[in-house]
């Protein structure tokens, strides 16, 4: 069974709307001097914003401000799509809206939780569909990973179970968060490597504080249990014969 | 879980928040406090909470430890081109919207500019120039 579809924007020109931040419509009469003498000189005005930023102006600001978070988005765009060639051009699009809305982006506000707010409408618009990545059944597989967790938790050394996890390979664990559904891996990526709030991530993913938690949680309990079955499958911590 | 003495914050209240607190997302300062005060004086509490907090951290380290990719540098490029491009788009757009101060800033949408930049005749200085750029984006930059 798929993933429930998170109720997002079918555009992600509505991103403002949603990260609050404000569009400065306000056009000032300013004449901008970044264009061209000829340009300039003609009957027609150079745009600028209310608070008098030409496009030039902004396109430094997006280069300092935006292209810094390329690393952390081509990370979370893994999470997504689960191959790299659909990453970075998940990535590459992402930075083509974010720079056309930029002047939706109100300056002083979370600039990185809007840049994942985009990346995910873009990935759901144009990317989901397209994926032939089988879904987990997460259904069946939730209650038996869920009790693995917790009785792998309460009934051994935690020191010991630390140790072993410790020594998983970084493929065990990219592998065992993307094996967890969707919902819930985005909610411990974003949470956990990102270290968004609840209400950041409810921002980004579009669902409410209450909604993150729980998933948050869940998706938790999950990759520990995936994680202590990877490390069952090395041979680390076996349990002792009876 | 409880030792048996009577606190403040019931048990139950404790192990229900205990996420949240660890999670730092518990907003009143009061509950924190509370929260605190019961920690110390309830071991059972207390022991649950180091469980829980060192079984998160442990899950944060092996995902940052694993799940950071860096970007690769051509992409890096590719942004940066685009970026360019956009903006030179944008900008011969914006010159042909722009009556006498009659640009409207709302006007301007994502979807529109998105249609134009696929089709886009412009005149500057006396020479037509047809912008030829394909409905992807991303594939016109090669390196």
């Amino acid at each position: 069974m798929a993933v429930a579809l998170l109720p997002m924007p079918t555009d992600t020109s509505d991103i403002s709307n949603d990260i609050s931040s404000v569009i400065s419509d306000d056009i000032s009469n300013d004449i901008s001097a970044d264009l061209s003498p000829a340009l300039v000189a003609g009957t027609t005005k150079a745009l600028v914003t209310r608070d008098g930023e030409s496009l030039a102006e902004r396109k430094a600001r997006f280069e300092r401000d935006a292209l810094v978070f390329t690393d952390p988005l081509y990370s979370a765009a893994l999470r997504y799509t689960k191959n790299q060639h659909d990453a970075q051009d998940l990535v590459q699009d992402t930075f083509a809206k974010a720079f056309t809305s930029f002047h939706q982006f109100e300056p002083g506000t979370n600039l990185k939780a809007w840049l994942y707010r985009i990346l995910t409408t873009t990935f759901i618009n144009s990317y989901r569909k397209a994926q032939r990545q089988p879904q987990i059944a997460s259904g069946e597989l939730e209650d038996w990973q869920i009790a693995a967790a917790s009785s792998h938790t309460s009934d051994q050394g935690k020191s010991a179970e630390d140790e072993v996890l410790e020594n998983l390979p970084d493929g065990d664990i990219k592998r065992a968060l993307a094996a967890i559904p969707e919902e819930f891996r985005m909610a411990v990526y974003l949470a956990d490597v990102e270290g968004f709030s609840y209400k950041e991530i409810g921002d980004i993913v579009g669902v409410p504080t209450g909604t993150v938690m729980s998933r948050l949680h869940r998706g938790r309990k999950l990759l520990r249990a995936s994680l202590a079955e990877y490390a069952r499958d090395r041979g680390f911590g076996k349990e002792p014969a009876l | 879980m409880s030792c048996g003495n009577p606190h403040e914050t019931a048990c139950h209240d404790v192990l229900h928040a205990i996420i949240l607190f660890i999670d730092n997302e518990l907003e009143d300062f009061g509950q924190v406090q509370a929260l605190n005060l019961h920690f110390q004086e309830c071991p059972p509490c207390a022991g649950t909470l180091a469980q829980e907090r060192s079984a998160i951290s442990l899950l944060q380290s092996l995902l940052s430890r694993s799940c950071q990719e860096l970007a690769p540098e051509d992409l890096k490029a590719k942004i940066v081109a685009q970026t360019e491009d956009l903006a030179a788009q944008m900008n011969v757009i914006y010159q042909n919207q722009l009556g006498p101060g009659q640009f409207n800033h709302s006007q301007f949408n994502q979807s529109q500019f998105f249609a134009e930049y696929t089709r886009t005749e412009i005149t500057v200085d006396g020479v037509t120039q047809i912008i030829e750029t394909s409905h992807e984006i991303r594939g016109d930059f090669s390196f």
